[in-house]
């Protein structure tokens, strides 16, 4: 498919995609290797026709609910579909190529065809239409259908040739003969030298009874084993000989008959290669949409809605309802978590997300890119409603596990503005960035500064959204630039959870423990489950006291150094205002 | 003990050995005469492709392996034609090796076959779970790849034979390689524990247990903590130490399986070599009723 979108690699395993898509499971060879591709697409026709497809093959899954059986003999099928190579999709006019087909690509076509073919029963009139999954071929299946014992195998058969048939039961006759002579043969060592060949191409005989055996030269060769022993082995009698020679020649006969069978039949095939490739290429799409529509059934996904771009180069609302970012939502399910959906509405091209660390900033980043990916890879999205536009380029700045920074000789400041640099220089046709704590690896002042003049430039740039998260307070707020922050901590939990422990006050440094002694793991997953994750304008008002110093005390910090702190925040915030 | 079909029919069976010459295809060949006899149409297969053009009994060219109607083999796709045993394919093999496509085929007619196998253990064990399970043959020969016992593990409830060849030179060697593999497969079995029974099975072992997982080398063994009283392995194909090694590990802690490979005994082939002299140096009876002896060997007890 032509159009397809610069999803970097960053982005792809920011938003853990991956997670997800191990799940996406086509059951076709051809399926499973555009699975592999891991595809993201700019070109809205064809992001459009994957929708559509998806919702096909939800509706014959649908029909088919009451049926599991045609939806099991479907994935047989579909699993069984051999690969066509050069005859199949990829031939593309390359039929003359198809004479010189041997015995196991006649064989890999004879079973796509059959296997092809009980899809096309299979499948509903609508789904069939729909996927052009009709079967035409008739002629071709009838030919390869004469060679094997069953619906998928292949040989060449008799039928094929009348002078094949001949030659075959010529040569039968002659293995027959030669067989007759080999157990009279094989009868008379028995009986006059006590030699079983039975089974056996040669015998090793002790020395003492070989001896005899050598008087009888013409019956037997006899050559020396080791020291004390001989290899035997029974000589063919001249009629033997005679036999195999007239079996050389018919054999050589029967090659030449069949070398003019697979050619006609290879022929047959050259001659349905241009169909045989849209069958190949009609399966491997039904494959893949029955893939995302299972995926949208089990987990709820809904076609997300796509919108141009303005010829200003002004973006339309990004909608965004009910989101869920499963990844996340599989693993609070699996921590006995509690998960929160994503509601979240920007009309502008640029917006800034404030927070605390550990506030939530990543994971609402980390949404954003997982439900564009995935709607540019042709999928549904796990959102009540997720309203966008197509990007040529989705991309991701920001930390990322192993990072190849230091092996590069760049600093983590020097890798992020790389990432920064690659980012703006690829997004001039439009792009969908994201940007988390961006300059965070440099003092505050300058990661301000240059985050100021980051989200300015952006704000600007014709076809770029851009979503960018910081935790530094003082970026310049821009005309035309969303401001957000996520709700953040449920303050009111956090507090009835630090008294619940029963911290004891203290002055600074006391030594006093936080909360009472409890995992680490105990206290993320505490952290987490007061976390909100929605978006709100920074205006809104926050509230009193500190993200951070709040989780830093979940998180074991001395008492007396939090209380410290919360009062150097009181004061701080004060003083801003005034 | 001597080879009956019955040891083969219904189950998979590796025949392996630990060098070249060491007589697998003859005895390959063998197995395939003791099933025929039968009544049975077995498939067989070989790992990889052995190069060597001759037979290490004989001497001579070695002989494709015969094939009987209805029987089921693996080879390249360019030696289908030239196997005159007019093949139907039922089958292609993923992957491709330096030889090409694999193809399944059953013989319609005799013929003579070059075997040409996956190379790598787990493609192989997949052809064999196509052959059974789609029905096209219930009783399965490899003919192995050369000193990997690891193949042996590939496929779930494998059976294997040993086959080896020892003369004058290298009897002593060769005995060591058997005590060895003796050693290795008489490793008691520590089963997971699933229930009651496997617990009291688990109380028979010195404990802390420990369990490796991956091979048991020198170098895995210095890393295994030294409180561990029973090193517990997956199977014996895990084990990459040599005699002394093994019983130097032994005398310091427990060893056990997790599994145990199904074993059907060495088939040993001696050259100026008599069975007294072979026994002698073996001097192990538990281990010699493990023995069989060329299946070629003709009149009365041939080279004996």
């Amino acid at each position: 498919m032509n159009g397809r979108c610069a999803a970097t690699k960053a982005a792809w395993e920011f938003s853990r995609v991956e997670e997800f898509w191990s799940r996406f499971s086509p059951l076709s060879p051809l399926g499973k290797d555009e699975k592999e591709a891991r595809s993201v697409y700019s070109d809205a026709s064809a992001i459009a026709r994957l929708h559509d497809e998806t919702e096909a093959a939800i509706k014959f899954l649908a029909l088919a609910m009451g049926d599991t059986s045609t939806q099991d003999r479907v994935g047989y099928h579909l699993k069984r579909l051999p690969r066509l190579g050069d005859y199949g999709a990829d031939a593309g006019g390359k039929g003359a190529e198809a004479a010189s087909l041997d015995l196991v690509e006649l064989f890999e076509v004879k079973k796509f065809m059959a296997n092809y073919r009980a899809i096309s029963r299979l499948v509903d009139e609508g789904t069939r239409d729909f996927f052009s999954l009709g079967f035409m071929s008739e002629g071709l299946a009838g030919a390869l259908e004469l060679g094997g014992s069953d619906a998928e195998t292949f040989f060449i058969a008799d039928a094929y040739d009348e002078g094949l048939k001949a030659v075959r039961n010529r040569i039968a006759r002659l293995d027959e003969e030669s067989a007759g002579l080999r157990a009279a043969a094989l009868a008379a060592a028995f009986q006059d030298c006590g030699l079983d060949f039975r089974g056996r191409d040669f015998l090793i005989v002790a020395h003492a009874d070989a001896g005899r055996l050598l008087e009888r030269r013409s019956s037997f060769a006899v050559e020396p084993y080791d020291d004390a022993s001989y290899v035997v082995r029974l000589q063919p009698s001249d009629a033997e000989l005679a036999l195999a020679v007239k079996r050389d020649a018919a054999t050589l006969e029967e090659r030449r008959i069949e070398e003019v069978v697979l050619a006609r039949l290879s022929a047959m095939v050259g001659g349905e290669a241009e169909r045989l490739g849209a069958y190949e290429g009609a399966v491997t799409r039904f494959d893949l949409a029955l893939a995302r529509a299972r995926l949208a059934i089990e987990y709820s996904l809904t076609r997300p809605e796509f919108r141009d771009a303005l010829p200003n180069g002004d973006l339309p609302r990004l909608e965004v309802a009910r989101a869920r970012f499963l990844p996340c939502a599989w693993e609070c399910e699996r921590l006995s978590l509690r998960y929160s959906e994503l509601d979240f509405g920007l009309a502008e091209r640029t917006a800034v997300v404030f927070g605390s660390n550990m506030g939530g900033k990543t994971v609402a980043l980390e949404s954003l890119v997982f439900l564009q990916v995935l709607a540019q890879a042709g999928f549904f999205v796990p959102a009540e409603r997720y309203s966008t536009s197509v990007y040529p380029l989705i991309h991701y700045v920001g930390e990322r596990k192993g990072d190849l920074a230091s092996s590069a000789g760049l600093s983590g400041f020097g890798f992020e503005i790389r990432s920064f640099v690659e980012a703006w220089e690829g997004s001039r046709g439009g792009a969908f960035l994201v940007f988390d704590e961006f300059a965070r690896t440099t003092s505050s002042r300058e990661a301000e500064a240059i985050l100021s003049a980051v989200v300015e430039a952006l704000r600007w740039k014709p076809g770029v959204r851009s979503v960018l998260s910081t935790h530094f307070r003082e970026v310049s707020r821009i005309a035309g630039v969303r401001y957000l922050r996520v709700l953040g901590l449920d303050r009111e939990a956090a507090t009835d959870a630090m008294c619940g422990t029963g911290n004891s006050d203290g002055g600074a440094g006391d030594g006093n423990p936080g909360p009472a002694p409890e995992g680490l793991g105990e206290r993320i997953r505490r952290i987490n489950g007061m976390m909100r994750y929605g978006l709100v304008d920074d205006g809104a008002d926050a509230g009193a006291g500190s993200d951070a110093v709040a989780i830093a005390s979940l998180l074991g910090l001395d008492r007396g150094i939090v209380r410290r702190a919360e009062e150097i925040y009181a004061e701080n915030t004060h003083m801003e205002r005034i | 003990v001597r080879l009956e079909a019955s040891d083969f029919v219904g189950r998979v069976t590796f025949i392996t050995g630990p060098s070249k010459h060491c007589g697998k295809t003859t005895l390959l060949n063998a197995c395939l005469a003791l099933l025929r006899a039968a009544g049975e149409r077995p498939a067989f297969l070989g790992v990889g492709f052995d190069g060597e053009g001759r037979d290490s009994l004989s001497g001579v060219r070695k002989p494709r392996i015969a094939i009987e109607p209805g029987e089921v083999f693996v080879t390249a796709e360019r030696y289908l034609s030239s196997s005159g045993c007019l093949p139907e394919i039922l089958d292609v093999l993923p992957g491709s090796t330096a030889l090409g496509r694999l193809a399944v085929a059953r013989a319609r007619r005799s013929g003579a076959v070059t075997l040409v196998g996956p190379e790598r253990n787990e493609y192989a064990a997949g052809a064999i779970s196509m052959i059974l399970g789609e029905g096209w043959a219930g009783t399965v020969l490899v003919d192995g790849a050369i000193n990997r016992i690891t193949q042996v593990s590939s496929f779930e409830g494998a059976r294997f034979l040993f086959s080896l060849r020892v003369s004058p030179q290298d009897v002593e060697a060769q005995v060591r390689r058997i005590r060895l593999l003796y050693a290795l497969h008489s490793l008691p079995v520590l089963r997971r524990a699933e229930g009651e029974g496997a617990r009291d099975q688990a109380e028979a072992f010195p404990e802390p247990l420990f369990c490796l997982h991956g091979p048991l080398t020198e170098e895995t063994a210095k890393r295994i903590p030294p409180e561990a009283a029973t090193v517990v392995v997956e199977d014996f194909t895990k084990v990459f130490l040599d005699g002394p090694g093994l019983s130097a590990f032994t005398r310091q802690r427990g060893l056990a399986l997790r599994s145990k490979a199904d074993f059907g005994g060495f088939v040993v082939v001696l050259r100026d070599l008599t069975r007294g002299k072979f026994s002698a140096a073996l001097k192990d009876r538990d281990i010699e009723e493990m023995v069989s002896y060329n299946p070629y060997e003709g009149l009365s007890g041939g080279a004996a």
